[in-house]
């Protein structure tokens, strides 16, 4: 800098610019790359030598602290290839990844792909489609399954895969943790008593030390990693007990529930839909309505077909949505056809309508891409 | 040097880089980590706080900003948050803003620090390498190789 010589000042001037940018250290750069969305972190990388060389350096450190304000991708899952969409500016985008992969869970930025290559095997693998990194997992031999990430530091720490509890077998559960360095992932298998009323498995999520399995209904069992345990967590009162919708989703470290009731059609997109919203107390004894203040400001994404279900909340957004990934039967065609409907969401008396709906082309899901 | 107020605040002296001097209070200058290590350190005593890495101007609006969130209490957070937006929209520039931050880094003041990246992350999202080049008049020093390599690492975000 040159500011203990006026006389350079004015020939200096766009040179200084330049070298502000260019020597700005590593530690500063960081802080503004932690606060970039995905595509933007990759965009900042590309700007000079010195912003590639730090977000090289910083990445894996310092990214996806947190997903505030992030949205998940739509991710398509095309015959050729896999492209995720960004929610804000619709913009599309490739990820390089094999074909035959599928993706089965997400968080902040790691995906876990599977691909059967045999009838009674699957491969599987985490990739970050921003860092590129991949770590190839144990193989797992019992599928359709479901699958959860638990991410810290921006690393993966711990993987959950279940399978839903079949003829002859019974709910299991695999949980698999680098042992060296993220070398040497450790497999732990465990088989879950029948007398749990669990019927298929919805979701899947690690929160801490718990990996907590739902089913529509809104049964939760709880697997706690540290003392090896499983355990029912209470459901929800009576009046509720009738709803098959439930979804069990994670929000900020805290087990939610949002139950949709959409005026019944099988052939159109509802236009008004009321949501109930639940959160699981501390002591893990009761479920209890979100406040007015806690539902402000949330977005939730939520994918009614397929047995596997992607979905998410996120907090901290401008408005309150929720959108939705759903099937239904079009009698023009006639054929099943895809639907992403947007509603808003009054906080104060749960009701949403209906401000968008559109056809979408390709089987999707949403993705924490982080 | 150390000077008394009427109301016994302690005053203490800054020093900028170029040699301009700011008395202020102890508990504004506290705001900064690192001059309140100093001041525990019983640096500030002997004279004024010499600051080799910011320029007065900058300092003056460091000095500003410490002002504000020495005197606010969390019941005027609303306010601070408006008060803060019109800071960083007169810092007008990112050259400013980049100075600001520097000066934020060294001084360690983490509430300033979050501000000014966020609004410089602000700055950039949204915009393409050749758009932020543009707007911050960075030189583009990838050879023609390297860039290709750049672009093949990121390809899917360029589409």
């Amino acid at each position: 800098m040159s500011t203990n010589h006026p006389v350079l000042i004015t020939c200096a001037k766009e040179e200084e610019k330049e070298e502000t940018w260019s020597n700005l250290e590593i530690g500063v750069l960081s802080m503004v790359m932690e606060r970039l969305p995905f595509v933007d972190n990759l965009q900042f990388a590309a700007v000079c030598k010195h912003w590639h060389y730090a977000s090289k350096t910083c990445l894996r450190k310092e990214y996806s602290q947190s997903t505030k304000h992030r949205l998940p991708w739509l991710m398509e899952i095309q015959p050729s290839k896999r492209q995720v969409i960004n929610m804000v500016n619709n913009k599309k985008y490739s990820i390089e990844c094999p074909p035959e992969f599928f993706p089965r869970a997400s968080k902040k930025g790691w995906l876990l792909l599977s691909l059967s290559c045999q009838i009674s095997s699957h491969l599987i693998f985490l990739l970050n489609p921003l860092t590129k990194n991949q770590i190839e997992l144990p193989k797992w031999s019992l599928p359709p399954f479901d699958a959860a990430i638990s991410v810290k530091d921006g690393i993966p720490n711990c993987v959950a895969i279940a399978r839903a509890p079949g003829i002859p077998s019974p709910l299991t559960l695999q949980i698999i943790c680098p042992t060296n360095q993220d070398k040497d992932w450790k497999r732990y298998e465990y088989n879950i008593s029948r007398d749990y009323p669990i019927a298929s498995l919805a979701h899947l999520l690690i929160i801490d030390q718990d990996v907590y399995m739902s089913d529509r209904c809104g049964h939760v069992l709880r697997f706690n990693m540290v003392s090896s345990t499983f355990s029912e967590v209470v459901g929800l009162k009576n009046d509720e007990v009738g709803d098959i919708n439930q979804y069990t989703l994670e929000m900020e470290g805290e087990l939610v529930k949002i139950i949709p009731r959409y005026t019944s059609t099988t052939t159109t997109t509802p236009r008004l839909a009321h949501f109930l919203f639940y959160k699981l107390n501390q002591d893990r004894t009761e479920w209890i309505k979100l406040e007015v203040h806690e539902l402000k400001g949330t977005s939730w994404f939520l994918q009614d077909y397929s047995q596997q279900m992607s979905s998410f909340v996120v907090k901290g957004t401008p408005k309150t949505e929720i959108f939705r990934l759903h099937m239904v039967f079009s009698l023009q065609d006639p054929k099943l056809v895809l639907r992403l409907d947007t509603y808003n969401l009054d906080i104060l008396n749960g009701c949403g309508e209906l401000i968008s709906t559109r056809e979408v082309d390709h089987p999707n899901c949403w993705v924490d891409l982080g | 040097m150390s000077i008394t107020t009427e109301n016994n605040e302690k005053m203490i002296t800054l020093m900028s880089s170029d040699g301009e001097e700011f008395v202020v209070e102890e508990a504004v200058a506290a705001q900064s980590q690192t001059i309140k290590h100093l001041i525990e350190d019983g640096c500030s005593t002997e004279g004024s706080i010499p600051l080799p890495n910011v320029t007065g101007r900058v300092l003056s609006e460091v000095i500003q900003y410490c002002k504000k969130h020495s005197s606010s209490d969390d019941k005027e957070e609303k306010e601070l948050e408006a008060w803060d937006a019109e800071f960083v929209k007169a810092a007008d520039d990112h050259v400013a803003l980049t100075d600001l931050m520097m000066a934020a880094n060294f001084l360690d003041i983490k509430g300033l620090l979050d501000l000014v990246a966020q609004t410089l992350a602000n700055m950039i999202t949204g915009k393409s390498p050749e758009e932020v080049r543009r707007m911050w008049n960075i030189k583009n020093d990838f050879t023609p190789e390297e860039a290709e390599k750049v672009r093949k690492e990121n390809q899917w975000a360029f589409e």
